[in-house]
């Protein structure tokens, strides 16, 4: 295989866990961080590598990038490992640097993160393919300044390309780095797959008082209670009717998890309570945390437009969106994914379905 | 000496059979047939142990109300004030058993009403044939913060220091509070019962604090209901709520006090003080003991919303006044449940608010 050039950007375990990955597959790795997140990249920036232990063990070599524009030059292909509320950033950010030969690739995009990358990219004349994963490949975590530890591999991942029609022509670049990729139709089925924007809002509102009482706790262990796992069933529910209406691929949160850790199908409740890799997941403290600011803007949200835009109702989506935004006092429905920030405001679904697939509609 | 039926024989009906009692006042206590096992063991003895805070003011005993009973004749004959102290769920029934013994003249009070509780009552005591002359009214709360400590004593660890009253009509609201004023001194008159409904604040506090806390209570963690529940995103919820609970007040020409001043009115007395619901509660000496219902369906769900936050938000809904918050409540209880409360909970029509202006409601009222 010839030796590709893979920009990663981002400085979380997932990002980490790319660099690696690839650098111990003999490829490129370059890796940039926003310079305001990268005072926990220190040693990493300088010793230039990445210690490895888990599904693979190694000492991973990696290319520190202080500017954009370097880690940028001379790569083809965008790994993008960022929280999904920085995906409209990392667009403005990279937009002078990109060349009509690159890749961009969101790990994961949440729901619509590829098309709200493509509207902004597309302001600035730029229509590189933009795709987007269903989740992210790695269950990862960090050990030490540059220790990461990948304790599994997604067997298969979800991929979708915006516009859908250059699928293949991503895929046969980007299958080689990383095999487990499946593509999939286009960007909905990836975006309406969107999880943990089931699992996590609904278990996280559910359990303020254990969120805001200072203690330690298992998160997936203690917060998800038959209750709370009734509500997220419903708005899974929701979720599938919206799949469904679209034509997309539908899937339900349990057959995910069957599929993403070989659990066997039994209630959502007993597959959240006996997944070893939910264990010991140590639960965040207070109310500002990413289950509720990333998963309701880049999740919930534009679920709750796209079931407009089908005719399909999302009572429980809804109600999810509104206690988050009085708890935190952040009016998500306008500075989240609206449909103007995906590029599709006043598209029905006809113009909706042409548009995913050309990336035009004139 | 007034002679007072008290309906029903939960906590509050037990507290306000001993309490009234004990103050010098004729009692006969009903309880419903099919519950009367919570009246076998007093039956027997004709005694209800009180325990009291000192701080409430009133004085504990051995109270012996004149008649225990569950025989609604025996309950309404001769009574010059019947309070009814049910769960909301329960006034319709009542008032159906209660029509064929009532006389004009007596005069009934919902203690609380919910939200529209003696509009409905007064309907089905006229669909039963009941007499068109009995007096109905509603208070705001419960007087009393109490607990049965077992089935033949009760604790009052808090009085509320003033409360409201309304009748409906409202014309008949001070010749009712002349009487209950006798029995209850820190009642005060309402305009309506609009008054009385909105200023009854468990709705806006119950089910923030339960939705909220749902996956301890589940787990089974004890958790003081006050004193732990409110963290500071739960008083956020709080406050969102009762904002709107204003507004819709303000839509009706009704200036209500905000929720914890509401609290402050009830238990500074007692010690509650502070700026925001969450101080207050926290710091109130009467909430000390309160814990979380041990399931998620207590009556903290299942009343308070169907009873209360179902019909105001229709109100609020139909006079155009932001309802998000109490749609997101509601919501979320729906689903938590996995009930459609909205099947058993009062309607704008049940009330005969349906269709109206701001201005027949009220002259309605």
């Amino acid at each position: 295989m010839r030796k590709q050039q893979v920009a990663i950007i981002g400085g979380g375990n997932g990002a980490l866990a790319f660099a690696a990955y690839f650098a111990l597959r003999g490829q490129t790795a370059r890796l940039w961080e926003f310079p305001e997140f990268r005072s926990s990249l220190t040693q990493v920036y300088e010793k230039k590598s990445i210690h490895v232990t888990g599904v693979f063990e190694g000492e991973a070599e990696v290319r520190c990038h202080e500017d954009l524009a370097d880690a940028l030059d001379g790569a083809t292909t965008i790994m993008a490992v960022l929280p999904a509320f920085a995906h409209a950033r990392l667009a403005l950010e990279i937009a002078p640097f990109i060349r009509k030969d690159m890749i961009l690739v969101l790990n994961p995009g949440r729901t619509g993160g590829a098309l709200e990358v493509a509207a902004i990219l597309r302001k600035q004349g730029i229509r590189i393919p933009v795709a987007e994963t269903q989740s992210l490949l790695f269950a990862c975590r960090r050990r030490g300044e540059r220790e990461i530890h990948i304790g599994g591999i997604k067997s298969f991942l979800r991929v979708g390309v915006f516009p859908a029609d250059r699928t293949e022509e991503v895929m046969s670049r980007i299958v080689n780095l990383i095999p487990p990729f499946r593509a999939v139709p286009d960007v909905l089925t990836t975006s309406f797959g969107n999880i943990g924007a089931m699992f996590h809002p609904a278990s996280a509102l559910l359990n303020v008082g254990l969120l805001e009482s200072g203690r330690t706790y298992d998160y997936y262990g203690e917060t998800m209670t038959p209750g709370v796992v009734a509500v997220i069933e419903k708005a899974d529910g929701e979720r599938m009717s919206l799949a469904r209406a679209a034509g997309a691929e539908e899937f339900s949160a349990e057959t995910w998890l069957h599929e993403s850790y070989e659990r066997t199908i039994e209630s959502l409740y007993s597959m959240l309570q006996s997944n070893p890799a939910y264990r010991g997941i140590a639960g965040p403290s207070g109310i500002r945390i990413r289950y509720i600011t990333e998963d309701v803007p880049t999740g919930l949200v534009p679920l709750e437009a796209f079931g407009r835009i089908y005719g399909i109702a999302t009572p429980t989506i809804s109600s999810l969106i509104s206690l988050a935004q009085v708890l935190t006092d952040t009016d998500y429905r306008v500075s989240g994914r609206t449909l103007e920030r995906l590029g599709i405001a006043g598209l029905g679904q006809d113009a909706i379905r042409l548009f995913l697939k050309r990336g035009f509609l004139s | 000496m007034k002679t007072v039926t008290v309906m029903g024989a939960g906590n509050g009906g037990f507290s306000a059979a001993a309490d009234l009692s004990l103050r010098g006042f004729q009692v006969t206590l009903f309880e419903h047939p099919s519950f009367s096992g919570n009246i076998e063991n007093i039956r027997r003895s004709g005694v209800i142990g009180l325990s009291t805070l000192p701080s409430t003011g009133l004085a504990g005993g051995f109270a012996r109300p004149v008649c225990i009973t569950t025989n609604m004749e025996e309950a309404v004959a001769g009574a010059e004030m019947i309070f009814v102290i049910v769960p909301a769920f329960a006034h319709i029934i009542f008032a159906q058993a209660m029509a064929p013994f009532l006389r004009n003249g007596q005069m009934v009070v919902l203690m609380p009403g919910g939200f529209g509780g003696s509009i409905l009552f007064r309907k089905a005591l006229r669909a039963a044939a009941g007499p068109a002359g009995v007096l109905v009214a509603e208070t705001s709360t419960l007087p009393y913060a109490c607990r049965k400590l077992d089935d033949i004593s009760v604790w009052i660890r808090g009085r509320k220091e003033s409360f409201d009253l309304a009748a409906y009509p409202a014309a008949d609201t001070q010749q009712i509070l002349a009487l209950a004023q006798v029995l209850y001194p820190a009642v005060r008159a309402a305009r309506n019962v609009l008054e009385t409904g909105l200023n009854n604040l468990n709705p806006f506090i119950h089910p923030p604090i339960v939705l909220l806390n749902a996956g301890s209570t589940e787990r089974g963690d004890r958790v003081l209901f006050y004193h732990e529940g409110i963290t500071p995103a739960v008083q956020h919820l709080i406050e969102a709520l009762d904002r709107e609970r204003l507004a819709l007040a303000d839509l009706f020409s009704l200036s209500l006090d905000p929720a914890h001043r509401i609290l402050l009115t009830h238990y500074g007395h007692q010690g509650a003080a502070g700026n925001t619901f969450r101080e207050v509660a926290m710091g109130n000496p009467v909430y000390r003991w309160s814990e979380m219902p041990s399931r998620i369906d207590s009556r903290y769900l299942t009343e308070d919303i169907p009873m209360s936050l179902i019909p105001i938000r229709a109100l609020a809904r139909q006079a155009g006044v932001p309802c998000r918050t109490m749609d997101a409540v509601i919501t979320m209880t729906e689903q938590v449940l996995k009930n459609d409360l909205g099947a058993l909970a009062r309607t704008l029509e049940d009330l005969d608010m349906e269709g109206r202006t701001v201005t027949e409601i009220l002259q309605n009222l």
